[in-house]
């Protein structure tokens, strides 16, 4: 690289400075009107969160894009003064998906709500101009851009938390191993593992792991098989704010795995506290993080 | 999280991202040889980076991680190369139309490399936009017709020409690539089917009237021209397209039809539009021909095409 090339790239980069607020950016609810990025695997896109169902934790989209030019005859594009980005956005008000929260990320921008209802609306089709104009060419960028993005969106709308066996709100653990193998491979007291088996407490991911290597099982079946984390528990943890937490627990592996761990972190945590709901929950999931360092 | 990192400690983009920018673009562009030849590679990132500018810098400051910044980061570039290249030359389309040019007594060279101009106009840059242009070209009538090994026949003879006098009209003074370009997106089959640009051929007979009067007889000779012309541009949709247009506001019913996913289902869409807009052409009767062909498109069975 020359010199010269560093110092344009930045003076650009000086010039283009990021416009998204990044410190609210990972703290905030999922709320109607935000233009928030949706991530799971190697697929994503970013959406306009049209509808919030809290208690599913599941969030009713439309696909948006803010690559400049990217547009056609059925998106609604808000120009650069219309949000606090300063850049052109675009909405496709007639592809809906429904994503749940556990594939959602960072906040882009909470757009006012007469802007949101725009980008929600439908484009009119015959507008004073041609019917069919800015049509993308097919082949070109821009329609290969589009196309991505709603395969993109299809592809993270199926993407769900596993499914709560039915009935097994509370209860005995079902684990392949007994009492005494347990005490053994756990190092547990005899009045610690049957807390275990009865359902008392719940099993770490850690003594998971380990059940599951003595057992000769994968540990996702140990976990299964373990009393289940409280359902408002499971639900908090599928906020957007965990996600990064979750992702560096994970180191690029089974996020839904890092999940489980973090709540049963948390599960431990509450054994010596009391309280129940969702913001206590999110408490004692903060407190793992700020004790480990995550 | 090495970009993210960054970003928040600088408050803007800074050599990590460089990095990583310049390791896509030195790959991404070995995809295209018509553009290395033309710029460096460093060239081409900046030129990217200066039109891209804060979109692109807040979609790599909000990625979850420093995977997602180059994924995404690497879908704008390629599709942003692949538009650049098709605005270049487009090789045998360019030369024909520039033959057109030249043979034509009302277009000649610019005394600026590359360009055209109306020969008794100015030779100036109007700074037309694009889309005026675009509209400027789609309001002149160019007949289509597409002969059974699929080549596309533009013609007859003046049409193209006056539609090139009309945009050299608002443009004053245009780029060869441009015009190339603007023909392209005004006539979107012919990149599929490459040579087109063939005049001198009247097979389709266009019938034109003086459609100042408005009395019966007129308008009754003008509905039977439509009902004609709408017949033919039927016929010149293929079954696929008919269905498209059918579905025309609703991707997923194409989809199910056709058993093809809805990314799928709204490409096809947009393509029959495209293809219906140009084989319609004239906007004096455009509106009136299109109602007719939508109208034999709704009356015919939804029978669903093999795959």
């Amino acid at each position: 690289m020359t010199l010269n090339y560093e110092d344009r790239w930045a003076a650009l980069t000086s010039q283009f400075r990021p416009t998204v607020d990044l410190a609210r950016a990972r703290d905030e609810d999922v709320r109607r009107g935000q233009l928030r990025e949706a991530v799971w695997g190697d697929r994503a896109v970013t959406v306009l969160v049209v509808d919030v169902d809290d208690t599913r934790a599941e969030a009713n989209v439309r696909p948006a894009s803010m690559e400049p030019g990217v547009r056609d005859t059925n998106s609604v594009t808000l120009d650069t003064d219309s949000t606090s980005l300063h850049t052109v956005v675009t909405v496709w008000p007639d592809v809906h998906a429904v994503l749940s929260f556990m594939v959602l990320d960072a906040l882009i921008v909470q757009l006012d709500e007469s802007v949101a209802a725009r980008a929600a609306a439908q484009p009119h089709p015959h507008s004073a101009g041609q019917p069919f104009d800015t049509t993308p060419l097919p082949g070109s960028g821009v329609a290969i851009a589009i196309d991505e993005i709603f395969d993109d969106m299809e592809a993270l709308a199926t993407v769900r938390p596993p499914l709560r066996e039915p009935g097994r709100e509370s209860g005995r653990a079902q684990l392949p191993l007994g009492l005494e193998e347990l005490m053994g491979v756990l190092s547990l007291s005899q009045p610690e593992a049957m807390s275990i088996l009865l359902g008392t407490q719940t099993l770490t991911l850690d003594q998971g792991e380990h059940v599951a290597e003595a057992a000769g099982v994968p540990v996702a079946e140990v976990l299964g098989a373990a009393a289940p984390l409280p359902a408002e528990l499971e639900r908090e943890l599928l906020e957007p704010r965990w996600r990064d937490v979750i992702r560096r627990i994970s180191q690029g592996n089974d996020e839904t795995l890092a999940r489980e761990k973090l709540g049963r972190d948390a599960f431990a945590l509450a054994a010596r506290t009391t309280g129940n709901g969702r913001s206590m929950w999110r408490q004692r999931i903060q407190a793992v993080v700020s004790a480990e360092g995550l | 999280m090495h970009i993210r990192d960054e970003i928040a400690r600088r408050g803007k983009l800074g050599s990590f991202t460089l990095a990583m920018l310049t390791s896509i673009f030195s790959e991404e562009i070995r995809r295209f040889p018509g553009l290395a030849s033309v710029e460096t590679s460093e060239d081409l990132l900046l030129e990217f980076f200066a039109v891209r500018g804060i979109a692109l810098t807040n979609t790599i400051a909000v990625a979850a991680d420093d995977d997602v910044a180059g994924r995404k980061t690497r879908a704008w570039v390629r599709n942003w190369l692949i538009d650049l290249v098709r605005k270049l030359p487009y090789g045998a389309l360019r030369a024909r139309l520039e033959k057109r040019l030249t043979r034509c007594d009302e277009t000649e060279r610019s005394v600026v490399t590359h360009h055209w101009r109306l020969t008794h106009g100015e030779d100036i840059d109007l700074q037309a936009e694009f889309d005026v242009l675009y509209q400027t070209a789609i309001e002149v009538h160019v007949d289509m017709r597409m002969e059974p090994n699929g080549r596309i026949i533009l013609g007859p003879n003046g049409q193209l020409e006056e539609m090139l006098q009309r945009v050299l009209e608002r443009s004053g003074r245009s780029h060869i690539s441009d015009l190339t370009y603007l023909c392209a997106r005004r006539f979107p089959s012919t990149l599929e089917t490459g040579d087109i640009l063939l005049s001198g051929d009247a097979d389709v007979e266009i019938e034109t009237i003086d459609v100042s009067s408005r009395d019966a007889e007129v308008n009754e000779a003008e509905q039977h021209i439509d009902a004609r012309t709408a017949q033919q541009i039927f016929d010149a949709l293929s079954v696929d397209e008919r269905l498209a247009l059918r579905c025309a506001d609703n991707a997923n019913e194409l989809s199910t039809l056709l058993g093809v996913g809805r990314s799928t289902a709204y490409s096809r869409i947009k393509q029959a539009k495209a293809k219906f807009v140009e084989l319609a052409g004239s906007q004096k009767r455009m509106r009136n021909v299109m109602t007719d062909v939508l109208s034999l498109i709704m009356n015919q069975s939804a029978a669903v095409p093999s795959v």
